[in-house]
């Protein structure tokens, strides 16, 4: 096996696998997506200069990958069939839960659902701030930002999840109070 | 749900929460498929469209000639004989003066004779010089025995000798049915303003028989008289003075040699080639003696007679500087080639004689190619212009 892929997959596999399990949310295509990040590090990785660390080099790969793989899901098909139909513009979520949510608690779950609704870039910096865990610097150097467009992107964005969890949770109670109402 | 408010904090450290995800698969599984993958996208999914797209271009561009070749055919053939008149037509305008005979006899109808440019003359006329020079070349035939005098107009500011030389290159005396003689494989140099050295190496080939000699004396001879520049040439070999040739001995010099009136024919050495109008073997005293032996020609060296039985004319000499001439004959003349050198062979051999200018009475037509009848028409710089290319 190639000693460059060893390496990376020793230091980074888990962490890049789950960047883009939650910016997918699917595992299947996340493993699709894994398979092309080692791809393109594969191609370049002679190219890589040691400008910015492995991992924040890894994770602006995974990035593209990611915005790369929702631009192809958006195909042109699917943006006329949109505009025709509009039902399907209702329905957000095209998977399931997954079974790792699923068993959390509801507050999990509930911000699992809430992180649907931002948009890429709010989900991207909450995703490698938050779950994965790094810093403002790293942050911006694996997206190619600033380091302020990084704080202030996450501050929206922690507010556009609030609001969508309230939502989320609004609608909740009300079928609950319906279901009680009912039942009463 | 018990909570409906969350602080910032609150959603950080929810965010923290969150399960971590694990890829389970074998990193040695991810790696079979990553180079499985890496190798299928070697040849992406284009490549077999346009390969085939490639062939079906190949096959239409072979089979189209055959599918249309019955309708083409025709055209084809005419496209070619075409070229091949084209070349022709380009063989002559390398030489020298179209031909207009022939030109005559691949047209057809009388509509083209009508359109088609007037015969043209051979030699170099005075209005033609316009801060030009011209150097004369003698050029032998293949047989050696008949020199043909040919002329070229080049630039006036530069040096004549190097001229000589550099312009010689380009001789085409093959295609012309003359034999390479030029350039001379030596190396020219003016002494003074009337005497050009010629400095051959020591294994040069003009002194090998005496056939060689003979021809190489005459043709510098011929130099002399025909380029007004030059008195003398001397020779040297690799520097020293003198040439060594065979029967001659050593020789050191060849001056101008004593002009011997000749008249002119015309020589065809090329029949695809306008003629050469060539000076004749015989010298004359004798302006009308010169004449008479242009309407004979010359059977044994090949030269055709320049003056036609109709042109009769009567010879007025009346002063040194214009010969006039008189028609007596009947028949009316055309504006065609052959009377044009015809004429020329005339301004020629008039020059010969120290004539300027030539006057024709009488004429049955007021203009044949470039002259007029009417008018008195002056002796031409040099014979046989050529361009070369």
């Amino acid at each position: 096996m190639d000693s460059v892929f060893n390496d990376l997959y020793e230091k980074y596999h888990q962490d890049v696998f789950q960047f883009l399990f939650y910016m997918v949310r699917n595992r299947e295509q996340a493993e699709d997506l894994m398979q092309e990040v080692y791809i393109r590090v594969l191609k370049s990785h002679q190219h890589f200069e040691g400008k910015s660390s492995e991992k924040t080099w890894l994770f602006s790969i995974a990035r593209n990958v990611a915005i790369d793989a929702f631009r192809k899901q958006k195909g042109w098909k699917q943006k006329i069939m949109e505009k025709f139909d509009w039902s399907s513009q209702q329905v957000k979520d095209e998977y399931p839960i997954p079974e790792e949510i699923a068993i959390q608690k509801e507050e999990i779950q509930l911000m699992y659902q809430g992180l649907e609704n931002c948009t890429v870039d709010q989900k991207m910096v909450v995703i490698m701030r938050y779950i994965q865990e790094l810093s403002i610097t790293e942050t911006a150097e694996a997206l190619g930002w600033t380091e302020s467009k990084v704080k202030t992107t996450q501050h929206r964005a922690l507010k556009v999840l609030k609001k969508n969890m309230e939502e989320l949770l609004g609608k909740e109670e009300n079928t609950n109070e319906k279901v009680r109402v009912e039942r009463s | 749900m018990k909570k409906s408010e969350w602080s910032d904090h609150e959603l950080e450290q929810l965010l923290q929460q969150m399960p971590k995800i694990k890829d389970h698969r074998d990193p040695r599984d991810i790696y079979q498929s990553l180079s499985l993958k890496t190798k299928k996208r070697r040849a992406p999914a284009w490549i077999v469209p346009s390969v085939a797209t490639l062939a079906a271009v190949l096959l239409l561009f072979i089979l189209a000639p055959q599918v249309w070749q019955g309708n083409f055919q025709d055209s084809a053939l005419k496209q070619e004989s075409k070229d091949v008149l084209d070349n022709s037509d380009k063989m002559e305008m390398t030489k020298i003066m179209p031909d207009d005979d022939t030109k005559n006899g691949i047209s057809s109808g009388h509509q083209d004779i009508s359109i088609m440019a007037a015969p043209a003359e051979t030699a170099i006329y005075e209005e033609e010089l316009d801060e030009q020079q011209v150097i004369t070349y003698t050029i032998p035939d293949q047989n050696a025995q008949i020199f043909v005098p040919v002329s070229v107009l080049v630039p006036k500011n530069s040096s004549w000798v190097e001229l000589y030389q550099s312009q010689a290159e380009k001789l085409t005396e093959e295609q012309w049915g003359l034999s390479d003689y030029f350039p001379l494989n030596a190396t020219l140099s003016m002494i003074d303003e009337k005497t050009m050295n010629i400095d051959v190496p020591e294994d040069h080939v003009y002194g090998n028989g005496s056939a060689n000699e003979t021809l190489f004396i005459s043709i510098l001879e011929e130099t002399i008289s025909r380029n007004e520049n030059l008195q003398k040439i001397t020779f040297s070999t690799n520097g020293n003075p003198g040439i060594m040739l065979g029967n001659y001995g050593e020789r050191f010099e060849v001056n101008k040699p004593e002009t011997k009136k000749k008249s002119y024919f015309i020589f065809r050495p090329n029949t695809q080639n306008s003629p050469f109008i060539v000076p004749g073997i015989e010298g004359f005293s004798d302006i009308a003696a010169a004449l008479e032996s242009m309407r004979a020609g010359n059977v044994t060296y090949g030269l055709e007679p320049s003056i036609p039985a109709e042109f009769v004319f009567d010879i007025n000499v009346s002063s040194q500087e214009q010969l006039v001439l008189t028609f007596t004959g009947e028949e009316q003349l055309l504006d065609e080639s052959k009377y044009v050198y015809c004429i020329e062979a005339i301004l020629l051999t008039a020059k010969e004689f120290g004539y300027k200018s030539v006057k024709f009475e009488n004429s049955p037509i007021t203009q044949i190619g470039r002259f007029n009848m009417e008018n008195e028409i002056k002796v031409p710089v040099a014979p046989n212009k050529v361009i070369l290319h």
